[in-house]
């Protein structure tokens, strides 16, 4: 079965994929802090952000299609939120408009923030999943203290979910194919929670399995990485600059 | 090369419901034999392999294993598994680290050893499996039979005595099957194959045992075990198609 796998493009070799795993890290997470700091009402301090994530992906190669696909992907949820806001949030707040003073409801600013803002910190975060390999990213973190326990969670997490999916899929398909047509909603809620019942109890049993697995490899409760991540002096300049334009980014919108 | 790989004697066991699994049962592999063990579902193969394994509650199991001269027991679990490379049916279970390399490298780098001497084990477990092109990839973006050969890679990389598989070729194509059997018939190793591929046995194993509701029932040569048709249903198997039809003789 074919899954629109996230990290698709991690295994290339621009110079963006060639940089330390947790130099990329440091660079999303200042960026997303930053991003996420910016006020509710404010838009026009987001502008000049956008610029890191368009450098990101154009340097590594990453198709917009692909980047497009994935921000439309989680957007429902999103969208949502920020269509509700002018509802609720009906202060007025006086905002420039290409020279023109203009007053709109807080809720529309909110909206807009929110949009920008997931735009934003999706297109950073496919950038960072597209440009750097599930396995590094671990090691980055475990290299940043992360709790032992939590990084095992996000490994099997990462290496499970795919085969998750494809057996909900599986039992999906059988329940179509015996539904002769409509299925009643009752149905549909009863089956459902069927599914997940089974799916969980799988799950259990495959847990039980894999840890068999690892004991027979001598698994003793700890996980050895087999490579070690390497900081050059372009990952060094990199974080630099990246962590200059974003105060210059602050300093512009504070003038 | 005629000393005992793996020596069972008199192994019972019982689920923690009380329902026996194993009931007594004896055998032995020698040193460099690739032996069968076949029997039908629910026969007690699985549950076996993980006896051999030290998997079981010791509480609850009876009778005596040697591995590869070590009698097993709690404190010589570990040792045991240096010597045992156990290949489980569903490679999806046996392949749980983020890369192809990661895995293989998962038990060299619990045994301990230096960095040099892992990338020399991983490196020859890739070459021997012909699985160097996967080294990079996650499990998941991997087709069953690839999964299938480093599956094998992982428990090679710890360079064991014995083999233990469980159902090797399940869910394998033809092509993936086929070349799973000429991989395994490269292989120098103690191999000890449970499952129903009987082909496969006859290829692979000039020795079978048949085992039926946890005991031993039959053992001896595979061509004229599994030749024998009374034998074979009576305990929920059946005569191979290329012995049926009297075409192949391949067991040597």
């Amino acid at each position: 079965m074919h899954h629109q796998y996230i990290d698709r493009y991690a295994r290339g070799d621009s110079a963006v994929h060639q940089l330390d795993a947790r130099t990329k890290l440091l660079c999303a997470l200042f960026f997303t802090c930053y991003v996420v700091s910016v006020p509710k009402y404010q838009i026009s301090p987001l502008i000049p952000l956008i610029l890191l994530p368009f450098a990101w992906i154009s340097f590594a190669g990453i198709p917009w299609r692909f980047v497009g696909k994935h921000i439309l992907i989680c957007s429902p949820f999103i969208v949502t939120l920020a269509v509700f806001n002018p509802m609720f949030d009906r202060t007025s707040h006086s905002v420039a408009i290409l020279g023109q003073r203009v007053h709109l409801a807080g809720g529309y600013l909110v909206a807009v923030n929110l949009l920008v803002k997931y735009l934003l910190g999706l297109s950073c975060l496919v950038a960072l999943a597209s440009t750097t390999r599930f396995d590094h990213l671990l090691l980055a973190l475990t290299k940043f203290r992360l709790p032992r326990i939590l990084i095992l969670q996000l490994s099997y997490l990462y290496r499970y979910l795919f085969e998750l999916i494809e057996q909900a899929h599986e039992i999906l398909r059988a329940r179509r194919a015996r539904s002769a047509g409509r299925l009643p909603l009752s149905l549909k809620i009863r089956s459902a929670a069927g599914m997940v019942g089974i799916l969980f109890v799988r799950s259990y049993e495959s847990s039980q399995k894999v840890f068999l697995a690892m004991q027979a490899r001598l698994y003793n409760g700890e996980l050895r990485p087999v490579h070690q991540l390497h900081v050059r002096t372009v990952d060094v300049v990199l974080l630099f600059s990246v962590m200059t334009y974003l105060a210059f980014c602050f300093w512009i919108t504070h003038q | 090369m005629n000393s005992i790989a793996i020596g069972v004697h008199n192994l019972s066991y019982a689920y923690p419901d009380g329902t026996p699994a194993l009931r007594g049962l004896t055998f032995e592999v020698k040193t460099g034999e690739n032996m069968a063990l076949v029997g039908r579902n629910g026969a007690g193969k699985s549950t076996l392999l993980l006896a051999l394994g030290g998997f079981l509650d010791a509480k609850s199991t009876q009778g005596s294993i040697e591995i590869g001269g070590l009698t097993l027991e709690k404190s010589a679990v570990d040792a045991i598994r240096r010597k045992l490379g156990i290949v489980f049916q569903n490679p999806d279970h046996q392949l749980f680290m983020p890369t192809v390399e990661d895995d293989i490298a998962f038990g060299p780098l619990n045994m301990g050893l230096e960095h040099d001497e892992i990338d020399r084990r991983v490196d020859g477990s890739l070459r021997q499996t012909g699985t160097e092109h996967l080294r990079g990839k996650p499990p998941h973006h991997l087709s069953v039979g690839e999964k299938h050969r480093v599956a094998i890679a992982t428990v090679l990389s710890m360079e064991p005595e014995i083999l233990l598989m469980d159902e090797p070729s399940s869910n394998l194509d033809p092509a993936g099957r086929r070349s799973l059997i000429e991989l395994l018939r490269s292989m120098p190793h103690t191999i000890l194959i449970a499952g129903h591929d009987l082909e496969l046995m006859l290829e692979l194993c000039p020795k079978t045992y048949i085992i039926d509701d946890g005991r031993v029932v039959a053992s001896g040569p595979t061509i004229d075990l599994l030749a024998d048709e009374p034998l074979m249903l009576k305990h929920g198997l059946e005569v191979p198609a290329s012995l049926r039809n009297g075409k192949v003789q391949r067991t040597s």
